[in-house]
């Protein structure tokens, strides 16, 4: 019986030493320096099983072409990274595949009414343009050219920009100059004759 | 005197339909009809003028300027303040039409001249030698060579171009923000004249007796630079 | 050398370093016929033509007006229009005058220079045309009474002359640096140093006259209380200016203050045009004095110093706009 007794009992014990040892790899494994064996195999190493912008792009089916498009290479070159939908167009609610109230756009908007423009008022503009001005600052697009300086309150960047160009730049900066003084007149004209008291 | 009922017709149909084009737009020429000497000017409104430089570019087209020079300049200086609060100002430089005009008493030939029937300072092309006298002799830096007649060249309020037609000089039509008046300086109702007594203008370097007719209303950033 | 050109291509000189040439020839045009007239009615015994220092004036005399009114002419944008500056007058513009006073001058310039050498104008004539021309020689005898008043008249129209480039620049009330009254004074005294330089080189290195003959001589008087004064102008020039304040003050500073165009003022006119020919005449012996080679340096000096004063008023005036 003693030999029972004690066969269990090693058992046991050995059953212990084996958890804790075993236990005691686990806690390690991190520390532990890595060995080339496990280097090499693949079966640790963790990939992320879903892009972010998976979801997105499941209905709005070109919205990644899109968002490449003037976002594409030189963002990823200069941020590390590819730019993701919702690095923009945060704040998607629950509900957002019934309605889609809450997700931030960018839509053209100005501060002045005009015919068939969207009219907002400066804070949402601000914060509309608040997102853009992250990468866009405020000191890069003042040396790009004063009239982000004199809008800033007054437009959003979609106002003149085509924020998801297909490819080639479209909007104002595909315009040669004298179109680009006609788009100024365009809009200062609509304005100015709508709302004659000025400011 | 007698008034047959067709003239009368005619007189009456001619009254409306100048009155009419009148009301209609008020941004037609404001005297069509010849009423004694006219003293032509301008106002720029410095506070609504947005630096388009629209006014540059039709008065291009309207009276041929080729690339390289220009009538009339719109300079921008700033920026002034801090995102996203930042303002700009704009200044008009152009042919000031000086009643007292150093261009004029300078040319050997007579070929700058103020026109007695607008008091437009004008310059006659085929006159013009092109000795370069009135480009520094101009305290406002305004004239230049025509690259192709070699001719001196500067703004004449397009007196032979939209003012001939009847219409308004090329940069007061084409200004989306109303910044510019042009009208007659001796008429005390028109629209110039009222829009001098009711802001207040400057006109630059007036202490060198040139007189100039090119007014301006300050924008109200700041001190104004004469 | 790069601050060389850009100094000179600015794009806001409308008048470049060419007028500046036409201004010095102008000028020394004027200052010679002032110098010769004085000469011949006052120091010159004996026939006057025989003077090499008139004979230097007959020749470049000529010479500067014709060759500068040349350069004005190529200057225009338009030369083959020139002569519309002749046939139409403006009694306001300076230069509309000057175009007058400049062919009038220029008339009795060569008559009063035909009268001076009528032996040798007919000889000329004779060898090359025959005795055709003669009657030339009668018309010189029958203006010959009124040589007098021809060398009064020639010498109120050099003195116009010479102050006319001046009146031409303080016309312009663009320039603050210009648009001053001593500038038409200063350009007198600046066309008579020129003069008495090119006749000193030419009359006595050219035309052989004697170093120690009277007319050289009173030349080489004349020249220092000239430059002296010449000083004295400049200096009330730019005080003027200064105390001016203002648009003038920064004129002047933007001038002689700093930049190339300082350093030309100081190096060049003042430093190498006038005191360097003043120091050099006092410090140097007679004998060195009337070498040919000091002559010509010195002489050659006074030359560029005023060529390059012509330039550096151009120049300089057109940098600042009032």
């Amino acid at each position: 019986m003693d030999n029972v007794k004690l066969a269990i009992t090693t058992l046991i014990n050995a059953l212990l030493i084996l958890c804790i040892y075993g236990f005691s790899s686990t806690v390690s494994a991190e520390t532990s320096p890595p060995n080339k064996a496990e280097q090499n195999s693949t079966r640790h190493v963790v990939t992320y099983n879903r892009d972010s912008d998976y979801k997105c792009t499941q209905c709005h089916k070109d919205a990644k072409q899109a968002l490449l498009g003037t976002h594409g290479e030189e963002v990823t070159k200069e941020l590390g990274k590819e730019l993701k939908c919702v690095q923009c167009h945060d704040s998607i609610s629950a509900e957002h595949r019934e309605n889609s109230p809450k997700v931030t756009k960018y839509s053209a908007a100005q501060s002045k009414a005009g015919k068939n423009k969207h009219q907002l008022n400066v804070d949402s503009i601000l914060s509309s343009t608040a997102n853009c001005n992250e990468c866009h600052t405020p000191e890069k697009l003042q040396e790009q050219n004063w009239t982000h300086d004199v809008h800033a309150k007054n437009a959003t960047c979609s106002n003149c920009h085509v924020v998801h160009a297909d490819g080639e730049k479209q909007g104002i900066q595909a315009k040669p100059k004298k179109q680009q003084i006609e788009f100024c007149v365009e809009c200062h004209q609509d304005f100015n004759s709508t709302d004659d008291q000025g400011e | 005197m007698s008034c047959t009922r067709r003239d009368l017709l005619i007189g009456t149909g001619a009254i409306i339909f100048t009155t009419g084009i009148t009301s209609v737009s008020s941004r037609t020429l404001a005297a069509v009809m010849s009423d004694g000497k006219k003293r032509y000017g301008m106002v720029f409104d410095s506070s609504a003028c947005i630096g388009c430089t629209k006014c540059t570019e039709a008065c291009r087209e309207t009276n041929n300027v080729p690339e390289g020079v220009s009538r009339l300049e719109i300079t921008r200086s700033g920026p002034i303040g801090e995102h996203p609060d930042v303002k700009y100002r704009f200044d008009r430089t152009s042919c000031q039409h000086c009643d007292n005009a150093p261009c004029v008493h300078v040319c050997p030939t007579g070929a700058a001249y103020k026109d007695q029937a607008t008091g437009i300072v004008d310059v006659e092309a085929d006159k013009c030698v092109g000795c370069g006298y009135c480009l520094v002799a101009c305290p406002y830096q305004v004239r230049f060579f025509h690259p192709e007649t070699g001719s001196a060249d500067k703004c004449n309020f397009c007196r032979d171009t939209n003012l001939k037609a009847g219409k308004l000089p090329a940069c007061v039509l084409s200004c989306p923000t109303n910044a510019l008046v042009f009208g007659d300086l001796n008429d005390p109702d028109s629209e110039i004249n009222k829009v001098i007594a009711n802001n207040t203008v400057y006109r630059n370097k007036v202490e060198l007796g040139t007189q100039p007719k090119l007014y301006k209303i300050a924008d109200g950033k700041g001190e104004i630079k004469r | 050398m790069n601050t060389f050109i850009e100094a000179f291509s600015g794009e806001a000189v409308v008048w470049d370093w060419i007028i500046a040439v036409y201004l010095f020839l102008a000028g020394m045009s004027a200052g010679m016929v002032m110098i010769a007239i004085y000469l011949k009615r006052k120091v010159i015994e004996g026939r006057a033509a025989d003077n090499g220092i008139i004979k230097a004036t007959a020749i470049l005399a000529p010479f500067g007006i014709v060759v500068g009114l040349t350069i004005l002419v190529f200057h225009l944008t338009k030369p083959l229009a020139f002569w519309k500056i002749m046939i139409y007058v403006n009694t306001t513009s300076i230069m509309s005058m000057g175009v007058i006073l400049f062919n009038v001058y220029m008339a009795v310039l060569f008559v009063w220079l035909a009268v001076l050498f009528k032996d040798e104008l007919l000889n000329i004539l004779n060898k090359f045309v025959g005795d055709k021309l003669n009657f030339i020689g009668l018309i010189i005898d029958k203006i010959k009474p009124l040589e007098n008043m021809l060398e009064v008249i020639l010498a109120v129209l050099a003195v116009t002359l010479a102050a006319y480039t001046g009146f031409l620049l303080s016309a312009l009330k663009t320039f603050p640096l210009l648009n001053n009254p001593v500038l038409p004074v200063l350009f007198v005294f600046s066309s008579l140093s020129s003069g008495a330089a090119a006749s000193l080189m030419f009359g006595v290195l050219v035309f052989k006259q004697s170093m120690h003959c009277p007319s050289v001589k009173w030349v080489h008087g004349f020249e220092r209380p000239v430059v002296m004064f010449e000083l004295f102008l400049l200096l009330c020039f730019f005080s003027g200016l200064i105390l001016g304040g203002g648009q003038k003050e920064a004129a002047a500073m933007a001038a002689i203050g700093a930049g190339f165009w300082a350093g030309w003022f100081w190096i060049g006119v003042v430093g190498l045009g006038m005191l360097l020919p003043l120091i050099l005449n006092f410090v140097t012996s007679e004998q060195t004095r009337h070498t040919s080679s000091f002559l010509f340096m010195v002489t050659g000096l006074s030359l560029l110093g005023v060529l390059m004063l012509r330039t550096f008023i151009l120049y300089a005036g057109q940098m600042t706009v009032v």
